[in-house]
């Protein structure tokens, strides 16, 4: 919780004062170290066998991290996650990509707790977390998240450095903390473990591990860790040599610092290693902490080292790297997507919950789908409001917590101390809602130095129109436009959709608060001359600014203005910490206007009944998908199109995420690459997450069995190279599908196309909706050689009696809509023709066991038809030939196209004939059943670059 | 007597005169001076003390390099400030990139230290 600073503490702010810049970097001591006992493996093994198993097998937690090396205590092949506790010749593993396990490799476990994604995956459409783990009740009797604080940094004072942790603020969902259990080893002393603020005295310096496990009154626990480092004497921490950059963003979600260091003191750097920017402050000559957390003040910004940015310069003898805060860690951690659902009683799987809330979301994928909860302080504002589902289709667990927050405007962010605060933004709260904001400081002339940049802006938007659902009535659909009816002077109109409002009243205020703060006029930048460590981007506080209009040349005046600090900056340069802060005024709008929405039938009649939820464009920051939806770069496009070796997912985003048979039924994705060999062993592959459903009497059911869909890949002409085979049901996603080509020889493509068929004949009643009947009034022999009717003719050269009508049935796909040209039903997309030969109007003579063929050949027809086997003089029944598309169910032209039906055929042989007197053509159609296919992210699996 | 003092604890620090290394003059510098926007000063990071000598002879100045054997070294020292009483440091001891040798001499000497933090 963010405070007010005292006027003690300000004074030290305001006076001489002077810092010294360290790092500690994270040592975890090993706790099991042993050697691979298995030749052979999966390609992402969620288990592995071992031998020769030196430690307390006991002290393996889920959470911590497995080294995998070429020699004892190295990760120079990976480093994987424990997911549960191992057994006596098995570690369980999370699934990690790009490991190349091998007999005797060396495994050590240490004592590590830091972020990692925990996926959920399906098995015969059961969800199971971390690939074993059943639901039970976790979703009714929720687990409690624990808040335990940041790692601490401790100094011996007189052979002694006391930690007093905090864990009050640990919570849980509908019930109550009942009790904490404390443990510290290594420590000298403690009291109070079994409280909320328990003492933990060390009387040597060294890193240490605290861990505390919090129980509810349901009887669910939770437990977390922390890492203690304690100096003094000569066990020093590492000196910063210089910080180019530390900073902590509200509109990144949290800090990031890059720091360079002589000496590492011994210290190994790795990948994901925990890192504390910490300082000695001196103030006035006084060397004391002196800012928030209570306890962790000396902690400029803590987080985990970004592997990608180690920098080892050997001429100089420096490193470099970059400690990432929670949200960039969130944002390296692919998840695979998904959605989170409601259920219609109790939730019954880890997807779905009774009463799904952004809240409850967003702690399902901090808690549940990521190991943050073990290893940093989760705190959520609880926000009621309840959604239908959510869409989880981004490729990272932070692009999904954005696409859960982005429709309540909930937003996450996490502060120095790398703890996670999320709340409804500030500047979007009602005045009411604003009362519990401490105002941190209030900032004077006595505070900031050098200039003060102040932007003005003038307004951006002139009418914002912001459309959603009501929260407690999902199928009503709220709009509201602000300022009112009419836009402003001058800016852009914007609209913003998929929001979820406690009413019209709270869209109206919506609207209203959303505007003004997208025309806020002023954005501040204040340059503070001290080492300010009250002031974060997170949780939810004010600063105040006082200015009169000779104190900047922009003649502004501020009279202890409220601002909400959007970006807060630490630059270190000879013992001098500066704090720069970019702060944003608060602002109060109007309150929009309520817009009636169109009745059913009109554009507003889509209620999001299903997750169908956009990126909230305002707050959040934009995903950030694969650019161009080209492969990243392979090191040999040899040895990527041998298909030894898996590559990807390549997550492709498709320019329409539902398809419809009644609408949009097709998308392509641009997306140029070489498909593998459909013989090698890792064969390209695109794999579709979503779900299908269909409609029927206006209700959806879900359509687990449709398998009338199809993939392909065109070239850059937009002819179709290869088909994909559905070779799956089920992927890691919800009622994913799986496509595999099998071109032959490695295949240039240019897109993708991605169709949904409705199924044929699957419902309603055939209905003809045209005929015509071409007699000719009497029989009339194949050898004559006029046109029999108005196209029925014997041509003379081959023998055919024919129909040569040019039946001509306007198909199109416009948009990926398919339709008929006469004024049928959209969803009237199958047709039939019919060419009925009336009972004895045909007669054969000679010897006739005919064929009857039609062009073009690929249409077929009802055989149980068209067989003639006997020889009379009068065919005594009525003659059918279907014709309908029934080996494609999909068509292939980009623009209307006249397919016709050139002719039909019955061959005859020389001296035998065929008669017919007339015939009727009919034309049926059927409705085809609705169907349509919510996308939420298509992989793109084994494709090379070109 | 002057009061200069060196060493690499603060226990173990020794008068510079003992050491043959005459008294320098010194200067002191609080901090970096930031100006406020109500026309005032904040004295923000290390403080800064410099020692100046005219001339040393050969011997003095390797005295005094000792605590520093290359560019830099964590030293301890006891320095006037502009109070006019004296004071230790923990300090960064920098020593001079260049040095005006001549005859065996070593002219206008500046060795500066960082001052890092105040001893009591």
């Amino acid at each position: 919780m963010a405070r007010a600073i005292t006027a003690n503490e300000l004074t030290k702010l305001r006076g001489k004062q002077s810092s010294r810049l360290y790092l500690a970097l994270h040592q975890p001591a090993v706790v099991y170290s042993a050697q691979v006992d298995q030749a052979s493996f999966e390609v992402e093994p969620d288990a592995v066998a071992y031998k020769n198993g030196s430690g307390t097998l006991a002290n393996v937690k889920p959470g911590m991290t497995m080294l995998i090396g070429t020699a004892a205590g190295k990760h120079d092949v990976g480093m994987v996650r424990i997911r549960k506790e191992p057994g006596t010749s098995t570690f369980f593993i999370g699934r990690t990509g790009g490991i190349n396990w091998q007999n005797n490799l060396y495994l050590t476990v240490i004592n590590e707790f830091r972020p990692w994604a925990v996926p959920v995956s399906y098995y015969n459409g059961v969800a199971y977390l971390d690939e074993d783990v059943s639901y039970t009740n976790e979703h009714s009797q929720y687990r409690p998240v624990i808040v335990m604080g940041p790692p601490a940094v401790l100094w011996l004072k007189n052979g002694t450095a006391v930690l007093s942790p905090k864990a009050e603020e640990s919570w849980v969902f509908g019930s109550t903390i009942s009790g904490y259990s404390w443990s510290a080893p290594g420590a000298s002393a403690t009291s109070g473990m079994n409280t909320a603020e328990p003492q933990v005295t060390y009387n040597s310096a060294g890193q240490y591990t605290i861990s505390c496990t919090v129980t509810a009154a349901n009887g669910k626990s939770a437990t977390g860790y922390r890492p203690v480092f304690v100096f003094g004497g000569n066990v020093k921490p590492i000196e910063v040599k210089s910080l180019p950059h530390c900073a902590g963003d509200a509109e990144s979600g949290g800090w990031a610092a890059e720091v360079e260091i002589v000496d590492l003191a011994g210290a190994v750097v790795r990948d994901g290693m925990l890192a504390v920017l910490f300082t000695l402050d001196e103030w006035n000559g006084t060397v004391e902490v002196v800012g928030v957390p209570d306890g962790y003040g000396n902690i400029l910004m803590s987080g985990w080292i970004n592997g990608d940015t180690i920098s080892v310069k050997r001429g100089y003898g420096t490193v470099s790297f970059r400690i990432e805060g929670t949200a960039a860690w969130l944002a390296r951690l692919a998840s695979l997507p998904g959605v989170i659902k409601k259920s219609e009683n109790a939730a019954q799987a880890w997807d779905e919950f009774e009463i799904p809330t952004v809240t409850r979301a967003v702690w399902h994928l901090l808690t549940e789908r990521s190991t943050l909860g073990l290893c940093t302080d989760i705190l959520l504002d609880v926000d009621g409001r309840r959604m239908p589902a959510f869409d989880l289709s981004g490729g990272s667990l932070w692009e999904q917590i954005q696409q859960v927050c982005g429709s309540a405007q909930y937003i996450i962010n996490s502060d120095r101390c790398g703890r996670v605060y999320g709340g409804i933004d500030p500047a979007l709260r009602r005045a009411s809602e604003r009362s519990g904001i401490p105002v941190v400081m209030d900032i004077t002339k006595a505070d900031w130095a050098d200039e003060m940049v102040i932007h003005e802006q003038t307004e951006k938007v002139s009418l914002l129109e912001i459309k959603g659902i009501r929260d407690d009535t999902p199928e009503e659909r709220l709009i509201s436009r602000a300022p009112g009816y009419l836009p402003r002077y001058g800016g852009d109109w914007r609209v913003i959709d998929w929001l979820v409002f406690d009413n019209q009243e709270h869209a109206n205020f919506l609207s209203g608060q959303m505007l003004a703060v997208l025309n806020n006029r002023f954005e501040v930048e204040v340059a503070l001359g001290m080492n300010n460590r009250f002031i974060d981007i997170c949780p939810a506080q004010y600063v105040t600014l006082t200015l009169a209009s000779g104190d900047t040349p922009f003649g502004a005046i501020f009279n202890a203005a409220k601002f909400f600090p959007r970006r807060v900056e630490y630059q270190f340069e000879d013992g001098g910490i500066r704090t720069k802060v970019i702060l944003e005024k608060e602002v109060f709008g109007s309150p929009g206007v309520t817009i009636i929405p169109e009745s059913p039938g009109g554009d507003e009649n889509l209620v999001p009944d299903e997750p169908r939820l956009p990126n909230y464009p305002l707050f959040p920051p934009p995903r950030s998908d694969w650019p161009e939806y080209a492969p990243p770069p392979v090191e040999n496009v040899d040895d990527c199109l041998s298909g030894n070796m898996f590559v990807g997912p390549y997550i492709l985003t498709p320019p329409i995420r539902v398809l419809d048979t009644e609408e949009i039924a097709e998308t392509e994705i641009y997306i140029p690459c070489k498909l593998r060999d459909g013989t090698v062993d890792h064969k390209s592959m695109v794999a579709i997450t979503g779900y299908m459903r269909y409609q029927a009497g206006g209700i959806w059911y879900s359509a687990y069995t449709l398998s009338d869909w199809t993939v392909e890949a065109l070239d850059a002409s937009g002819n179709v190279v290869a088909v994909g085979v559905n070779s799956f049901g089920n992927v890691g996603g919800l009622m994913g599908r799986v496509s595999t080509f099998y071109p032959v020889g490695p295949l240039q493509i240019d897109r993708l196309r991605i169709r949904l068929s409705g199924a044929y004949g699957s419902v309603g009643n055939w209905s003809r909706t045209w005929n015509a009947n071409y007699g000719w009034g009497g029989w009339k022999p194949a050898e004559t050689t006029t046109t029999i009717g108005n196209d029925i003719y014997v041509d003379p050269v081959t023998d055919e009696w024919k129909v040569f009508r040019h039946v001509q049935t306007y198909w199109r796909i416009q948009d990926g809509k398919i339709g008929l040209r006469r004024d049928v039903p959209p969803h009237y997309t199958e047709s039939r023709m019919v060419y009925e030969f009336p009972k004895n109007t045909v007669r054969v003579i000679g010897d006739v066991s005919k064929t009857i063929v039609m062009y073009p050949q690929d249409w077929t027809y009802a055989s149980t038809f068209y067989h003639l086997t006997s020889n009379h003089a009068v065919v005594p029944h009525s003659y059918q030939l279907y014709l309908w598309d029934g080996l494609v169910k999909t068509y292939n032209w980009a623009s209307w196209v006249s397919v016709f039906i050139e002719r039909i055929v019955i061959n005859s042989l020389a001296g035998n004939w065929w008669e017919c007197a007339s015939v009727i053509m009919q034309d049926y159609t059927c409705a085809v059943q609705r169907y349509q296919w919510i996308i939420q992210g298509i992989y793109l699996f084994n494709v090379c670059p070109l | 007597m002057a009061d200069y003092k060196i060493g690499t604890t603060l226990g173990g620090m020794t008068n510079i005169e003992s050491l043959g290394v005459p008294v320098p003059r010194s200067r002191f510098q609080a901090g970096e001076r930031v100006t406020l926007a109500n026309g005032g000063v904040r004295e923000l990071g290390w403080g800064r003390a410099e020692w100046v000598f005219p001339i040393l002879t050969m011997t003095q100045r390797n005295a005094l390099r000792n605590y520093c054997p290359s560019g830099s070294a964590a030293v301890y020292i006891r320095t006037m400030t502009n109070e006019n009483a004296y004071a230790n440091y923990q300090a960064m001891m920098i020593w001079p990139e260049e040095e005006d040798q001549r005859a065996g001499r070593v002219f206008d000497l500046v060795i500066r230290f960082n001052l890092i933090a105040l001893e009591t």
